[in-house]
C-alpha cells in the first residue's frame, strides 16, 4: 500500500491541493497560513539573490561563534512566535464567536492548539533562552567561546530541523490533534493512523537530542571555562541559572526522547508500550512525559530569573541584594523540580498519600521563588531607579508573575486541581507564568544584550511601546480566563453552549488582538532600530553601565571576546574596575589567538535531521534510511578530520583593543540621565550618587 | 595512561558489558520469572558502573570534587525518578 518511492505521500497530502478540489473556509485559513511557507521561502530567495547576501548568510550557518549561534536561535524564535502568536489569536477570536458553534471545524481547532502549544515551547521559548544563553554565558564567565563549539552548531541544526518539521506540516499533511503533551490514547496508531501523531513524536525527538547537547555544552562550559579568579560564589547569576538550566536539560530530556522513541515503535513497529491491550500501560506516558515535563517548565523560568536578577542591580545601581540566598534558591528549585511531576494527573487515579505528598513537594517550590522575588525587590529597594525598558518588563512581571505564582499554589492542591484542571483556569495559569515570568524575562533579555551582539541598541521608544502592549494584552487576554475556568468553562473546547461565558470570551478575544499589536511592534522595534544603527551605535560597550564581564569588551564584541582573558577577584568584576580606574588602560602583552574555523557540519547535519524526519512521517524509507546514514557518516569523517583552527595574530589584536582602550579613555561618557539618548555610545559615567 | 593500557582498559570494559548484557538476555529468554527481573536489575546498575569505571575513566584517586558532585546529583535525581515512578506506578495499578 505504502509507495516505494513516495511512502505515503501523495498529490492530495498537500493542503493546497485539499482547497482547490473541496473548498472551505476551514482549509482556506490554513492554505492560506500554508502559503506563506513556498511563498516566504521564495521572495526570501529573490531577496537574498537581489542583495547578493549568499555569502555573508552562508558564514553566518557556518560560523561556530558562540554570539552568532545565540543571535540563529533568537532569530529563528523569533519567526516561531510569529505563528505561535497568530495560531493563539485566532484561537481566542474563534472562542468569542463559538457559541453554539464558530467559523472553525473542531479537527481545525484541535490541530490548533495542538501546534501552538508544541511551538510555543520547544520552538520559541527554548530557542529564545538557549539563544540567550549562547550570547550571554561565555562573556560572563570570561571565555573565548564555549566548550564544545561544533556541538553547539549541531544543536541549532537539530532544533532547525524539528521546527521545519512543525511547519512543514502545515504545507503537507496535518500536524497532531492530541494537544502538546500527546498522550497516546488518543495519539495511538488505533484511533490516530494519519501523520499528524507522528510529526509530533518525530519533531520532539530530533529537536531534543539538540537540547540535550546543549545542555552537556554549557554545563561543561561553565564548569570548565569560567576566568581566572571566578569561583562558584562570583559568578553571575544569569550564569548560575543557565548552569542549572543546562543540568535540568541534560536530566530532563531524555525522558522526553524515551518518550517519542517508545511512542514511535508502538505506531511504526506494533509494540505496545502505552496501548491497552497486550501488557501496554498508558498511565506510564503520562509518567515519563510529566518527569521531563515539569522540569521544562524550570528549564524556562530559570533563565528568565537570571535576566531578572542581572537587570534589578544595573538598572538600579547598586549591588544585588542575597546572591546567596538567590544562588540557593535555584538550586532548591532545580532539585525539587524533579520532585513534583505527578502534579500533572493528580485526577489519574492514584492514592490519596501519593497525591498528598506530591501536593506538598509542589508547594514547597513556592518557597525559593518567593525569595527570589524579595530579593530583586530588596535590591531595587533605595536604588536610582531608571524606568528602561527592560525595568518595565521587570515591573509587569513582578506583578503579573505573582499573580500567576499564586494561582499555581491554588493548582497545587489536589482536591482544588480535581475541580480546576482542565478548566480555562489551568490556561489562565500556565499563560501568567509563562508570559510574564518567560517572555517578559526573554525580552527584557534581548533589550539589554542587543547591544552586545550587533553594537547597536534598541530604540527606547518602540521598546517601551512594546512592552506596554505585552502587559495590557495579556492582562486582558488571560485574567478573564480565571473567572471563565471557576464558572465551569473547559480548556480545548471548539464550541460551548452557556452564553454566560460570552462576555469574557469577548474581552479576552479583544486582548489577543492587543498581543498581535504587541508582535507587530516587537517587528517595528527591530526595523526602526536597524535602519537607526548609527546613532544607535554604542561601540565602547557598555551602554547601561554593567558589572559583570561582557560589558568590559568592545561592542559588538569581537570574534575573540576578550583580548587577554580576564581575571577576577570579585563578584561584580567590571565595576570594580571603573571604580579602581583600571578598566581601560592599556595592556603590556598581546598573543596570538587560536579560534574553531568555520564548518559546515552542523548546517549538514541539520538538512539531513530534515530529511530524517520527513521521510519517517510519510513512510519514504529509502529517504530516513539515506539521511541517517548520511548522519552517521557526516559525524565520522568530522570526528577524524583535523580540527582547524584560525590564528589571529597578536598584532590584529593589539589594533583593536589598543584603539577601543584609547577610546574609553578619551571620551566622555554619558551620565545616567542621558543613557536613552543618542549621547550614549557606550561609556557609562557611574552617577554622581555613590552607587551602593 | 600509555597505549597498549589504555587499550587493556578498554577490551576489560568490553568484555565486562557484553557479558552483563548476554546474562539478562539469556534469563529472560530461557528462565523468566521474579529471580530474572531482580538479576536484570542488578546487571543493568553493574553496567551502568563498569561503563562509567573502564569508558568514562571515572575513579576515586585524584578525584576531582566537580566531578564526583555531579555524579552524586546524577544518583539522586535517578533514584527520585525510579523510585517515584514505582510508587506512583504501584499505587495505581493496586487500585485498578
Ligand atoms: C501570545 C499570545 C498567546 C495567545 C493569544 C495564546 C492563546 C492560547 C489559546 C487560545 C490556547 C488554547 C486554550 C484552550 O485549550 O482552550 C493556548 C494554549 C496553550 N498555549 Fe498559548 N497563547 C499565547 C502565548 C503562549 C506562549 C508564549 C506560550 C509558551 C511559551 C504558550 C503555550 C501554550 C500551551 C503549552 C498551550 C496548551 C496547548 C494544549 O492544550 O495542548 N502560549 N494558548
Ligand atoms: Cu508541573
Amino acid at each position: 500500500m505504502v509507495d516505494p518511492l513516495f511512502g505515503k505521500l501523495s498529490w492530495d497530502s498537500i493542503i493546497l491541493v485539499q482547497e482547490i478540489e473541496n473548498p472551505n473556509l476551514n482549509l482556506l485559513i490554513t492554505s492560506g497560513a500554508a502559503v506563506m511557507i513556498p511563498v516566504g521561502g521564495v521572495l526570501l530567495i529573490a531577496l537574498l539573490w537581489w542583495l547578493n547576501w549568499w555569502k555573508p548568510l552562508l558564514g553566518w550557518l557556518t560560523s561556530v561563534d558562540h554570539k552568532k549561534i545565540g543571535a540563529m536561535y533568537i532569530i529563528f524564535a523569533v519567526v516561531m512566535l510569529f505563528r505561535g502568536v497568530v495560531e493563539g489569536t485566532l484561537m481566542r477570536v474563534h472562542q468569542a464567536t463559538a457559541l453554539n458553534g464558530g467559523f472553525l471545524s473542531s479537527d481545525h481547532f484541535n490541530q490548533l492548539f495542538t501546534t501552538h502549544g508544541t511551538n510555543m515551547i520547544f520552538f520559541v521559548a527554548m530557542p529564545f533562552l538557549i539563544g540567550l544563553i549562547n550570547i550571554v554565558v561565555p562573556l560572563q564567565i570570561g571565555a573565548r567561546d564555549v566548550a564544545f563549539p561544533r556541538l553547539n552548531q549541531i544543536s541549532l541544526g537539530l532544533t532547525g530541523a524539528g521546527g521545519f518539521l512543525i511547519t512543514i506540516s502545515l504545507l503537507i499533511g496535518e500536524f497532531a490533534t492530541g494537544g502538546w503533551t500527546g498522550y497516546p490514547s488518543y495519539n495511538g496508531k488505533l484511533i490516530n493512523p494519519g501523520v499528524g501523531p507522528d510529526y509530533w513524536l518525530i519533531s520532539l525527538g530530533i529537536s531534543g537530542i539538540g537540547s540535550t547537547l546543549t545542555g552537556v555544552n554549557f554545563a561543561v562550559t561553565i564548569y570548565k571555562m569560567r576566568a581566572k579568579g571566578m569561583t562558584f560564589m562570583r559568578m553571575p547569576l544569569f550564569t548560575w541559572t543557565a548552569l542549572c538550566t543546562s543540568i535540568l536539560l541534560i536530566f530532563a530530556m531524555p525522558p522526553l526522547t524515551a518518550c517519542c522513541v517508545m511512542l514511535g515503535l508502538d505506531r511504526y513497529l506494533d509494540f505496545h508500550f502505552f496501548t491497552n491491550d497486550m501488557g501496554g500501560n498508558l498511565m506510564n506516558f503520562i509518567n515519563l512525559f510529566w518527569m521531563f515535563g515539569h522540569p521544562e517548565v524550570y528549564i524556562l523560568i530559570l533563565p528568565a530569573f537570571g535576566v531578572m536578577s542581572e537587570i534589578s542591580p544595573t538598572f538600579s545601581a547598586k549591588r544585588l541584594y542575597g546572591y546567596t540566598g538567590l544562588v540557593a534558591a535555584t538550586m532548591c528549585i532545580a532539585v525539587v523540580s524533579f520532585m513534583v511531576w505527578l502534579h500533572h494527573f493528580f485526577t489519574m487515579g492514584q492514592s490519596a498519600t501519593v497525591n498528598a505528598a506530591f501536593g506538598i513537594a509542589t508547594l514547597l517550590i513556592g518557597i525559593p521563588t518567593g525569595v527570589k522575588v524579595y530579593d530583586w525587590l530588596a535590591t531595587l529597594w533605595g536604588g536610582r531607579i531608571r524606568f528602561t525598558t527592560p525595568m518595565i518588563y521587570l515591573i509587569g512581571f513582578f506583578f503579573l508573575f505573582v499573580i500567576g505564582g499564586l494561582s499555581g499554589v491554588i493548582l497545587a492542591n489536589p482536591t482544588l486541581d480535581y475541580q480546576l484542571h482542565n478548566s480555562l483556569f489551568l490556561v489562565a495559569h500556565f499563560h501568567n507564568v509563562i508570559i510574564p515570568g518567560v517572555l517578559f524575562g526573554i525580552l527584557a533579555g534581548i533589550h539589554y544584550w542587543f547591544p552586545k551582539v550587533f553594537g547597536f541598541r534598541l530604540m527606547e521608544s518602540y521598546g517601551k511601546i512594546t512592552a506596554v502592549c505585552w502587559i495590557i494584552g495579556f492582562c486582558l487576554t488571560f485574567l478573564p480566563l480565571y473567572p471563565l475556568g471557576m464558572m465551569g468553562m473547559t480548556r480545548r473546547t471548539v464550541d460551548y453552549s452557556d452564553p454566560a461565558y460570552v462576555p469574557l470570551m469577548m474581552v479576552s478575544g479583544a486582548g489577543a488582538l492587543f498581543l498581535s499589536l504587541a508582535f507587530t511592534f516587537i517587528v517595528i522595534l527591530f526595523w526602526r532600530s536597524i535602519v537607526n544603527r548609527k546613532k544607535l551605535a554604542i561601540p565602547m560597550g557598555d551602554p547601561w553601565d554593567g558589572r559583570t564581564l561582557e560589558w568590559w569588551t568592545p561592542s559588538p564584541a569581537p570574534d575573540w571576546n576578550f583580548a587577554i582573558l580576564p581575571e577576577v577577584h570579585s563578584r561584580d568584576p567590571f565595576t570594580e574596575a571603573k571604580k579602581d580606574g583600571t578598566a581601560y588602560q592599556p595592556i603590556e602583552k598581546y598573543e596570538d589567538i587560536e579560534l574553531p574555523s568555520t564548518t559546515y557540519y552542523g548546517l549538514i547535519i541539520g538538512v539531513l535531521g530534515c530529511g530524517l524526519g520527513f521521510g519517517l512521517v510519510w513512510y519514504i524509507w529509502w529517504m530516513a534510511l539515506a539521511s541517517f546514514l548520511g548522519c552517521v557518516v557526516t559525524a565520522m569523517v568530522y570526528g577524524f578530520l583535523p580540527k582547524k583552527e584560525i590564528v589571529i595574530p597578536a598584532e590584529e589584536v593589539r589594533k583593536v583593543d589598543e584603539a577601543w582602550r584609547a577610546e574609553a579613555r578619551e571620551s566622555q561618557g554619558v551620565t545616567r540621565d542621558d543613557e536613552s539618548t543618542e549621547a550614549n555610545k557606550g561609556l557609562a559615567r557611574p552617577d554622581a550618587l555613590p552607587a551602593v | 595512561m600509555e597505549k597498549s593500557k589504555e587499550f587493556h582498559h578498554y577490551l576489560i570494559g568490553f568484555v565486562l558489558a557484553t557479558i552483563l548484557t548476554v546474562i539478562p538476555f539469556t534469563l529472560v529468554a530461557t528462565v523468566g520469572g521474579t529471580t530474572s527481573y531482580v538479576v536484570l536489575v542488578i546487571c543493568a546498575v553493574l553496567q551502568a558502573v563498569v561503563h562509567m569505571r573502564f569508558f568514562l575513566h571515572l575513579s576515586y584517586k585524584g578525584q576531582q570534587r566537580e566531578d564526583l558532585q555531579l555524579v552524586l546529583f546524577t544518583g539522586l535525581i535517578l533514584l527520585i525518578m525510579v523510585a517515584g515512578s514505582i510508587w506512583v506506578l504501584g499505587s495505581l495499578y493496586a487500585r485498578m
